[in-house]
């Protein structure tokens, strides 16, 4: 779940503090841009507002945008009407945090699924002192989104120095108005940004009541294997050999992991992560590379033939080894998932 | 027509697969003939055995198909006793040619089977659905692409009003 902890709100007067003492020096502004970063992850379980948000994930040669409408009432109801793409029209999500419904009018349908895995489009849980460790957070020229006074920040990468990441934060409220990921070459990955955004105090409950409608059918949504910070028992579940990578990108750490079977293929997960940026690792039984939806390429992954490609704003790197398949997902760029797969070690 | 002919037509009835003409001369000799409605029974009763056998993304091989089908037509012209024989045909023939058939799909298909894989959409799907509350993850778009995954998938499993 994402629920945050009720110290996140101490966290958000500290930071409305902090603005007080803005500019004194480097080190000031750097304890200012993580005291504001920590303010706008926590700011939605205190503010209520009604918006339109536009993301935009970027491929390399096409671009994809979802529009949203936003109805939050801090601080755990959501209620969000998907405009766009076309496919999604008319698609609604409603959610207490606990449990999602998902209403598709065009198939009569209410999927049910567990909060975590279909949160709203607004920023999630983030562990701010985890990315303060490895990336710079710098605060930078106050502008307007929406009409809305704005602070930004940048988190750059201590290692590689890249600029990764931009949010525009309202100034009043510290709720998140814009953000930008871009990758390391520097291009954008994604945008999102609000439209419109009104802050409301009286968004009527019934408008976040989760209740299935005459004619539509309850259903339970996709299910996904849950996650375990616990490893040992995933390598006794699998009928393989797991194997994990002697080199992490400076800063990435193993999370989680779970076992699947899709398609009576056994599949494992890894889970890593930097505090911002997230890869998987998928070790499967199957002797043959997956079936890519986009168009992909070769690359050579410590010797072995592999093929990668970037596919709805990810990047996947793909190969086989002693008769397994190995596939990588995540935010990094092929060479340097390429470089993770080399390393693997049983 | 005889029912010799009829009988011919009744895989292709099933399939749709006649001109208009010969499909409403079937369903009409169907209706008033005993025997070759039991045929024609039997041949839906085949084809739900394929169906459960295989699922119904599975193609099976038009030659076995038709070597069944053979099978199942080549008679003679009936004596008395091939008409009494008859009579029970269907319910002994059909299903003996169900289990020949489905065990030579399963075989060809076991031989023939390609090893298993899984899609770049279902491991990109997977990442999504543990990363999606991390900072990595652009919400509004992750949300779209799980939610469109349980739209497309068609399930049909009932939920207790809590979820």
């Amino acid at each position: 779940m994402l629920r945050r902890r009720p110290t996140a709100k101490l966290f958000a007067a500290a930071a409305a503090l902090g603005f007080l003492s803005l500019g004194a020096s480097p080190g000031d502004a750097a304890s200012s841009g993580i005291a504001l970063l920590r303010a706008a992850m926590a700011a939605d379980s205190r503010i209520s507002y009604a918006g339109t948000v536009t993301s935009v994930v970027y491929g390399p040669r096409t671009a994809a945008a979802t529009v949203v409408r936003i109805e939050h009432r801090a601080p755990t109801s959501w209620r969000i009407w998907y405009v766009a793409p076309a496919d999604a029209y008319g698609r609604l999500i409603v959610s207490n945090e606990t449990t999602t419904y998902q209403y598709e009018p065009s198939t009569g349908r209410v999927y049910s699924n567990p909060w975590s895995e279909s949160a709203p489009p607004v920023a999630g849980e983030f562990d701010v002192a985890r990315a303060a460790q490895n990336y710079a957070v710098d605060l930078g020229a106050a502008t307007s989104v929406a009409g809305r006074p704005v602070d930004t920040i940048s988190l750059t990468s201590k290692y590689s120095g890249s600029l990764i990441e931009r949010f525009w934060i309202d100034a009043k409220t510290q709720i998140v108005l814009r953000r930008e990921r871009y990758h390391p070459d520097g291009s954008l990955a994604f945008k999102s940004e609000f439209d419109s955004v009104r802050y409301v105090n009286d968004l009527p409950s019934e408008l976040f009541d989760l209740s299935v409608p005459p004619g539509m059918m309850l259903v339970q949504g996709a299910a996904y294997s849950p996650a375990t910070t616990d490893l040992t028992p995933l390598a006794a579940a699998v009928h393989f050999k797991l194997v994990a990578p002697r080199d992490l990108p400076e800063g990435f750490q193993l999370e989680k992991g779970n076992v699947a079977t899709h398609d009576n293929v056994e599949a494992l997960q890894f889970v890593y992560s930097d505090g911002l940026r997230t890869f998987s690792l998928f070790e499967s039984a199957s002797a043959r590379l997956p079936k890519f939806e986009s168009e992909s390429h070769a690359i050579s992954v410590g010797g072995a033939a592999g093929q990668f490609a970037y596919e709805t704003g990810v990047t996947l790197v793909s190969w086989l080894n002693t008769g397994l398949n190995f596939t990588l997902v995540g935010d990094l760029a092929p060479r340097e998932l390429a470089k993770i797969g080399a390393s693997l070690k049983g | 027509m005889t029912c010799e002919n009829y009988r011919a037509l009744l895989a292709d009835y099933v399939h749709h697969q006649l001109d208009a003409a010969d499909d409403a001369a079937v369903y009409q000799h169907v209706q008033t003939c005993t025997l070759c409605r039991a045929e024609l029974n039997a041949e839906l009763q085949l084809n739900e055995a394929l169906r459960a056998a295989l699922g119904d993304d599975h193609e099976f091989p038009a030659s076995i198909a038709a070597q069944v089908r053979l099978f199942m037509h080549a008679r003679q012209a009936p004596s008395a006793w091939q008409q009494l024989r008859a009579a029970l045909r269907p319910a002994i023939v059909a299903p003996a040619a169900a289990v020949i058939l489905v065990a030579a799909i399963l075989g060809y298909n076991a031989s023939h089977r390609p090893a298993p894989t899984l899609s770049s959409e279902y491991f990109v799907r997977e990442h999504i659905a543990q990363t999606i509350g991390s900072p990595s993850s652009d919400a509004a778009w992750s949300a779209y692409l799980l939610t469109s995954a349980n739209a497309s998938s068609g399930s049909d499993a009932a939920a207790s009003p809590n979820g």
